[in-house]
């Protein structure tokens, strides 16, 4: 299942890959696989069974919403959408992000990193 | 409950969204080109375990205890539907075992724990006294002026006194339960009125308009619950009373039934009626905020000599008798508790014996059980579940039953509390609420619980991990019982065996109780063939008038065929507490002496006679005693009044009394029995008998009881022609009191009978129990033996030699356990002495019988099962396992 050219999502990041994706609009579980996906050029997968807890556990934090709606296949879905506490976490999550991986890149490419 | 349901629909939804996730994967993958089965296999590989996607999906809710709970609950229903013989049986000992502790809580919660519907109803005392040995000394006005001026430490007092009044009007005459009450009487319980007003002071002057407050019930009953009955006048002892308010439905005081309240309206001060050292009224008093007993005793014991000094002394300046007066305060509960509580508590440990009884038996099943699931658990523990798991899941089977037994349990209570208020009805005080109520269903439920968990622990101390995995490799096949497997059956042989010793200890003592009650000569003839009635006299406003009646009533009666003989009296023998009083005494003329403390009680001629009390010496007093006011007034009391007074009753004959220093001397004219007036398993007090003639006779009571003895009472129509009889002297006289001397006989012993019925009940089911208990342990332990005892006799073991052994082996534990029961009742029998009436808590008969009677009932179960193993064949035995 573990294609090699797919990265693993680690769980803490899952929260934002979450809340990132459904910034573009409300979308169900198996949407939101398949845009990480896309949006990754097939870098990234998240697995199904790290997903769902995922979202249950945004969900009961109050930072995403559910409710029942019909796709365009005619499937009953659950759809999760951001609310607005959910809003604020991403842009937090978004600047811890962003300073961790400015560090990670400068100790990637220092002086010691430079040999790898 | 609501989260639990949420819960359940949470569930479905997940299962849903996690298939349509699913079917969305595989129609992604048709659409690509796969073939529907390949989609459908590439998508479940992709998914991964679903189960625990859904087990991890749901942990992000929270709460997962729920549904380990749960499975839990299923799992253990699915075991116990397994055997349900052993459930069966489990619940049923348990539904015994906690029904009856119910039952008998629900009456220790309705009496002991909730008995005064007052708002902080622990701040009320009653304002008692003591004086010497006397520790039942009532309040008095002067008490009552004194301490509402100088105390410190109550909110407020009141007094009161009950009795009967007669309330005439356009109906029929009526007596009704009456309280006499100062004005703070109602707001010092804390009760309002529900309709109208309470007593202001001004209704508590002496001369003040007469005001009434009635019952919600009399209101109802006679005012037709009408709201301008408020201002309407009744009639009470002849003289009109303003109905100012009602009482609310609820109200209750202590003991007392209460129809009309009436204000007192003592004359205040110095020169009014008060004096000290007649205790004529009882009294109440609310504590002020964290006072304490002590303190307001104290309180007390420092106004009192304020009373002393302020007020006249009743009867002259004689009264040193009175030197150790002080205070007794007793908390006002006790006073509708009374003697209750000695009975309840012991009840209540009695029955946790039993409870614990059945306890041991369950475990003891639970033991078997366990045993016999050994193989199981230890597959369960091999692969892997956690000892934790393990436990869970036996204590939620034990917990489960302990819940559905308490349930059952609950039932019991329910049918067998009528029954047993029904048993105590003429001993507790019938103005107490007992039912199943909140509290009760709190403590069946903690009962319940935590039978269930002490059952699961039991098996799981016994094993824990270890014993588990050792015995799997053991295969369940131990040669022979280990030695901490019989250690733990004998323990429980010798607690049931203890405990059940305990048990019936108490109901042999009971027992022995009850028929030294019963050999006691009361002083009169209990017989069903005197028939008692009370006439209430406070209509007839003139006393000698009233006396004339009475005398004239007192012939008609004697005149009915089949009546033998008729008297009566202010009070008869256990008819209630009447006036304990002193007088002078002279020993020769010059010589006078106070005495005091004697119950005085006024008779007619013919009382003695009909009651059966016989006279000891003299004559009995006359009418003419009564009417020829140129006699001197005649008297006669008790033997060991005499005695204690005179030397003998001989002496008592001729010798003078007076009840003040100037008063009009009353002569000795004879002796009668001692009579236990009170009850029998109280002593017989030192009495005087005056006749109506004596003036404070009008004071004391005006509703006398007639005593009618007659072969004819109980038959129909003797009570009509008895009516009639009093009816032909004066029509407005209600009859009340309608009994039997029998009847206030077993009563006074109600009290013995209902414990000696409860503890008759509950030392049989113990006994019954214990028994089952033996029975089942040592049977189990032989049937496991069976084997051994093969592999003996065919090495040539001989039968009796055998037999031997598993006799000793069977009544070893038993009698241990009698031993240890014989130490333990004997030390909580001390406990029970206050129950106890002519026999000692440590009587050696009681025990000895009990003791012998366990160990040969103990040895006939144990024999049994030991005989079926003895007639085992060899071969049989090898080839069993």
């Amino acid at each position: 299942m573990n294609q090699p050219d797919r990265i693993e999502v680690l769980q803490t990041t899952l929260d934002l890959i979450v809340l990132q994706t459904l910034r573009w609009g409300p979308n169900h579980g198996y949407g939101i696989s398949q845009l990480v996906g896309v949006n990754s050029d097939g870098r990234l997968h998240v697995k199904t069974g790290s997903l769902y807890p995922a979202l249950h556990r945004l969900e009961r934090k109050a930072w995403i919403q559910a409710r029942w709606t019909t796709s365009e296949q005619n499937q009953r879905v659950r759809e999760y959408r951001l609310t607005a506490a959910g809003r604020k976490q991403l842009a937090k999550e978004r600047s811890r992000w962003e300073q961790l991986s400015l560090a990670m890149a400068q100790i990637l490419a220092g002086p010691e990193g430079g040999r790898a | 409950m609501s989260s639990f349901f949420a819960r359940a629909r949470r569930k479905r939804e997940l299962d849903e969204e996690i298939r349509a996730h699913f079917e969305m994967a595989v129609r992604d993958r048709m659409a690509r080109g796969e073939s529907r089965r390949d989609a459908e296999r590439a998508a479940r590989l992709e998914f991964g375990n679903v189960d625990n996607v859904r087990e991890d999906a749901r942990a992000a809710w929270g709460g997962m205890w729920m549904d380990r709970f749960g499975r839990d609950i299923r799992f253990a229903l699915r075991a116990l539907r397994k055997r349900p013989a052993f459930s069966l049986s489990t619940i049923l000992i348990l539904a015994l075992g906690i029904g009856a502790t119910t039952a008998i809580f629900s009456v220790v919660n309705g009496v002991l724990i909730q008995p005064l519907p007052y708002p902080e109803s622990d701040r009320l005392i009653e304002l008692q006294h003591q004086n010497g040995g006397n520790d039942d000394i009532a309040a008095s006005t002067a008490l009552y002026f004194t301490y509402r001026e100088h105390n410190q430490t109550f909110d407020s007092l009141a007094l009161w006194t009950s009795g009967t009044a007669v309330v005439t009007g356009a109906q029929q005459s009526e007596e009704v339960q009456s309280l006499d009450v100062t004005h703070e009487f109602l707001p010092t319980l804390g009760v309002g009125p529900a309709l109208g007003r309470g007593f202001s002071e001004v209704d508590g002057q002496p001369g003040a308009p007469l005001t009434v407050v009635v019952s919600a019930a009399y209101w109802e009953r006679r005012l037709g619950g009408a709201e301008d009955a408020i201002g309407q006048s009744l009639v009470i002892e002849g003289e009109p009373y303003t109905i100012i308010g009602v009482l609310p439905a609820s109200f209750r005081f202590v003991t007392e039934q209460v129809e009309i309240l009436t204000p007192m309206q003592p004359a205040p001060g110095v020169g009014g009626t008060a004096m000290f050292g007649s205790f004529g009224e009882r009294g109440i008093a609310r504590l002020k905020p964290g006072v304490t007993l002590a303190e307001a005793s104290a309180d007390v014991a420092r106004m009192v000599p304020i009373a002393r000094e302020t007020f006249p002394p009743f009867g002259g300046d004689a009264r040193d008798d009175l030197n150790d007066f002080g205070p007794n305060l007793q908390p006002l509960k006790a006073r509708v508790v009374g003697d209750l509580d000695d009975v309840l508590w012991i009840l209540m440990g009695t029955i946790g014996l039993l409870l614990l009884i059945a306890c041991a038996n369950v475990a003891n099943l639970q033991l078997m059980r366990t045993d016999a699931r050994l193989e199981e658990l230890s597959i369960r523990a091999a692969l892997g579940a956690r000892f934790g798991a393990i436990a869970r899941s036996l204590l939620a089977e034990t917990v489960l039953l302990g819940v559905v037994g308490g349930a059952a349990g609950l039932l019991v209570a329910t049918l067998g509390l009528p029954l047993l208020l029904s048993a105590a009805g003429e001993y507790l005080p019938s103005v107490l609420e007992i039912s199943i109520d909140g509290t009760v269903l709190v403590f069946t439920l903690v009962v319940s619980l935590l039978s269930g968990l002490v059952l699961g622990f039991l098996p799981l101390m016994k094993h824990g991990l270890p014993g588990l995995t050792a015995t799997l490799r053991a295969g369940g096949r131990a040669f022979s019982q280990s030695r901490e497997r019989h250690r733990a059956r004998n323990l429980l042989v010798i607690s049931q065996v203890a405990l059940a010793l305990v048990l019936l200890v108490a109901a042999g003592l009971m027992m022995r109780t009850f028929q030294s009650l019963r050999s006691i000569d009361p002083g009169f003839d209990p017989s069903p063939q005197v028939q008692t009635v009370t006439i209430p006299t406070g209509s007839v406003p003139d006393f000698a008038r009233a006396v004339r009646s009475l005398s004239d009533i007192q012939g008609g009666l004697s005149q009915l065929p089949g009546v033998e003989s008729v008297g009566f009296a202010s009070m008869v023998p256990l008819g209630g507490i009447g006036p304990n009083t002193g007088a002078f005494i002279e020993d020769e003329p010059g010589a006078e002496r106070l005495v005091g403390n004697f119950e005085l009680r006024f008779v007619s001629p013919e009382l003695f006679e009909t009651v059966g009390t016989p006279r000891v010496t003299g004559r009995d007093v006359s009418w003419t005693d009564v009417y020829d006011a140129d006699r001197p007034e005649a008297a006669m009391v008790s033997e060991s009044f005499a005695q204690r007074q005179f030397g003998s009753p001989e002496a008592a004959l001729g010798k003078r009394m007076r009840r003040t220093p100037e008063g009009r001397w009353i002569e000795i004219v004879g002796v009668v029995g001692d009579i236990h007036l009170e009850g029998v398993d109280r002593p017989a007090p030192d009495t005087v008998y005056f006749t109506l003639r004596n003036e404070v006779a009008q004071y004391v009571s005006r509703a006398v009881t007639f005593v009618v003895r007659s072969q004819r009472v109980g038959t129909p129509g003797f009570l009509d022609e008895l009516q009639r009889a009093v009816w032909s002297v004066d029509s407005s006289l209600p009859l009340t009191g309608v009994h039997t001397l029998n009847e206030l006989y077993r009563r006074s012993m109600a009290r013995t009978s209902l414990t000696l019925v409860l503890l008759a009940i509950m030392s049989t089911m113990a006994l019954g129990l214990s028994l089952v208990g033996i029975y089942g342990v040592i049977g189990y332990l032989l049937s496991k033996r069976t084997r051994e005892m093969g592999v003996r006799i065919a090495l040539g073991a001989h039968y009796a030699g055998l037999k031997r052994l598993l006799l000793g082996q069977v009544l070893a534990p038993v009698v241990v356990g009698v031993l240890l029961g014989l130490g333990l009742a004997a030390a909580l029998a001390r406990a029970a002495q206050s129950l106890l009436f002519g026999v000692t808590a440590l009587d050696p008969a009681t025990y000895a019988v009990v003791a012998m009677t366990l160990v040969a009932t103990a040895a006939v179960s144990g024999y049994l099962p030991a005989r079926r193993v003895m007639r085992v064949d060899p071969t049989e035995a090898l080839r069993v396992e």
